[in-house]
């Protein structure tokens, strides 16, 4: 049931003009950063041959696009997750959703598996075009792969951030709102506060900026894990108040 | 019902930030990466392996946790790689008396000691510590001598100068002075190697002397032969340049026009096995060693099997003529010299050319790390290898196939999404 509720998501992500414009969107400010970042690095390359430069195109090029393609994550997530539930409570469907007899837990597993497939072909589409650098520079693949691995973490962890943001509101725009007030503030918390200070932990760059540099670490598995499930269990108890209340 | 709903948050919280806190406490990590760029360099788990004794750090930090965390971070891999070592933070606001007699000069500094050898890190970074550790890894003498008045390169930034040499070798703990040996009676005491960089006039005597006198002593000499080889004593006569300069069909492999290119791609053991790729040797002349009881021959660099030593003109169509005594390669380009006798015999490096080490022709293939293993071979530091160039600063492709990804992934790709987008809009309307 967690797989027909997912494709449901999907389908209704695939039928709305958001998600191509995301898509077509998302991919072309990758490519441009991509291929702008790397017209930069060829010029400056001899001379970094030249003195034994231990960063190359992996560093200077693909790692910063990735960084990127996680800001255009963050910011077209909200736009795909605002619908899945403010938008039902909005349109009156989510009535139907409670009455139906499916647990909330089958119902919310379902959207965000949804709405990560929803996100799935942008984190795809930019990550071959990040791949066919390769073509020209012998990148470290084992580190790509990471990355990529890193984005669809990340995309899983958005999808289950924001769809407990959406459950919030009956209104799709405040949702978005409050979603991206979120997002926004755990992108720069690390820049607010020290290297050693204990709100650092909660920030998402610290978690990502390891991944991308090929360094996997128990603690930002644990980080995305338990912030998601965090989420996943608000999301639940909430449809079940809601449930309660109908 | 209240109490109970607010218990489920506490308890979810509660759990959410323990499995953090112990997520960052107990924690293990996995480099994936091909260089190990979150490990310790290969140069500094060289240096630390290569410490005559244990490694003792002080770091005269104000009691600050934030700048003390920070220091104990960066520190942390080099203490897990060599485990005997000491770390003390003194705080120089507290004991200004310690302070004073280390000599400390702004806080955050780091005093690295190990038996009796010293060095200070002012502004902790990887690569400050990394080049501090070689320094501490270091044997006896560290001046590498660049000779002048001959016509040799200097140590300047022209492309016919060695500044980007000199910068590689001193960012790994050498220093390098230049010197006339017309005013020398006597090389100094902690002179690791003497460099020779491809001199127009030949050495008048005094200036034979005081380098054969040096190799006797046991030194270590790094000889970059335009016309001129290097004084070996009796053994002069053993070494040769055959006519003509090499000319190899394998430098078009790796886009190089000009055919007086000589293409080295296998190394002796002697220079260690970080060399993966291949160097280039500019104009090189081919050499010849008749082999001599007073020195042995450590290695050589030799040329492909497509050279040839050519003895004309170096324009238009060229081939080998084997009637003007022109001989297929491959050739030797570089010989690598060690005296048979002594405690600390002499070793010599010849390389022909004008000059691998340039900076034009510096970052030509692998001839940074040829530079710079060669010399740590010289001054008796082979065990130190040098960091790993990034393997991943050339671009390969064609203009023409990088013009047609972008236009693919920056236009056709996005343009097929809309596109695709807009077709499914249009069929959910049509009645």
């Amino acid at each position: 049931m967690i797989a027909r509720i997912a494709r449901h998501e999907w389908h209704r992500q695939r039928a709305g003009l958001t998600f191509w414009l995301l898509l077509a969107a998302g991919q072309m400010t990758v490519a441009w950063l991509a291929f702008a970042q790397l017209e930069a690095f060829a010029d400056i390359a001899p001379r970094l041959k030249a003195g034994g430069a231990t960063l190359g195109a992996t560093d200077l090029v693909v790692m910063p696009t990735f960084n990127s393609l996680l800001l255009v994550l963050l910011l077209g997530t909200p736009l795909l997750a605002m619908g899945s539930i403010a938008g039902e409570a909005h349109s009156g469907r989510l009535a139907l959703w409670l009455a139906s007899p499916l647990s909330a837990s089958r119902i919310i597993v379902g959207k965000v598996l949804g709405l990560w497939l929803g996100l799935l072909p942008l984190v795809a589409s930019a990550s071959v075009t990040l791949a066919a650098l390769g073509i020209g520079v012998a990148l470290d693949p084992a580190r790509l792969a990471l990355a990529v691995a890193a984005m669809l973490i990340v995309s899983l962890w958005l999808a289950a951030v924001t769809v407990w943001l959406s459950s919030l509101f009956d209104r799709p725009a405040a949702a978005l709102t409050a979603s991206y007030a979120v997002l926004l503030f755990l992108w720069l918390l690390d820049t607010f506060s020290g290297d050693a200070t204990s709100w650092r932990t909660w920030a998402l760059l610290p978690h990502v900026q390891p991944m991308l540099r090929g360094l996997l670490r128990a603690q930002d598995l644990t980080y995305f894990a338990a912030t998601a499930l965090t989420a996943l269990l608000l999301t639940m108890r909430g449809l079940d108040r809601r449930r309660g209340r109908a | 019902m209240t109490i109970r709903r607010w218990l489920f948050y506490a308890l979810l919280l509660t759990a959410l930030v323990l499995s953090l806190r112990v997520a960052e406490r107990h924690t293990w990590q996995v480099d994936v990466t091909a260089n190990r760029i979150n490990s310790v360099s290969a140069a500094a788990a060289h240096a630390l392996d290569s410490l005559p004794a244990s490694l003792e750090i002080d770091v005269y930090v104000p009691d600050l946790a934030v700048q003390r965390a920070e220091i104990d971070r960066l520190l942390a891999p080099y203490r897990a790689h060599h485990t005997d070592t000491r770390l003390r933070f003194i705080d120089p606001v507290a004991r200004p008396d310690l302070a004073r007699a280390a000599g400390v000069d702004r806080h955050g500094e780091l005093h690295l000691r190990s038996g009796e050898r010293e060095e200070i890190v002012g502004r902790p970074s990887t690569a400050a510590i990394d080049a501090a550790l070689n320094r501490l890894a270091l044997s006896g003498e560290r001046w590498i001598v660049a000779l002048r008045g001959h016509g040799e390169a200097e140590p300047d930034a022209s492309p016919n100068g060695i500044g980007r040499y000199v910068e590689a070798v001193e960012a790994r703990g050498y220093r390098v002075v230049s010197l006339d040996p017309r005013q020398l009676e006597r090389f100094p005491d902690n002179t690791a190697l003497v460099l020779v960089a491809a001199p127009t006039q030949a050495y008048e005597t005094h200036s034979q002397a005081l380098l054969a006198a040096y190799l006797d002593a046991g030194g270590a000499l790094l000889w970059l032969a335009a016309d001129t080889l290097p004084p070996l004593g009796d053994a002069s006569s053993a070494l040769g340049l055959l006519p003509g300069y090499v000319v190899d069909a394998a430098a078009a492999r790796y886009g190089l026009d000009a055919p007086d290119n000589a293409i080295v791609d296998t190394y002796p053991d002697a220079l260690g096995s970080a060399l993966a790729s291949h160097s280039v040797i500019h104009r090189a002349r081919p050499l010849h060693w008749d082999g001599d009881d007073g020195w042995r021959l450590a290695g050589t660099l030799a040329s492909s099997a497509q050279s040839w030593n050519e003895t004309g003109e170096l324009r238009g169509r060229i081939a080998r003529d084997p009637e003007s005594g022109e001989r297929s390669g491959p050739h030797d380009v570089g010989l690598l010299l060690q005296r048979v006798d002594g405690d600390r015999p002499a070793r010599v490096a010849v390389v022909t050319g004008t000059g691998f080490i340039a900076n034009g022709q510096l970052g030509l293939g692998a001839n940074l790390g040829l530079a710079v293993a060669l010399t740590n071979w010289l001054s008796g530091n082979d065990r130190l290898a040098a960091p790993e160039p990034a393997p991943d600063l050339e671009l390969t492709w064609s203009p023409q196939t990088g013009a047609a990804l972008a236009i693919l992934s920056i236009a056709i790709l996005p343009a097929a999404y809309l596109a695709a987008g807009l077709w499914r809009r249009a069929r959910r309307r049509r009645p």
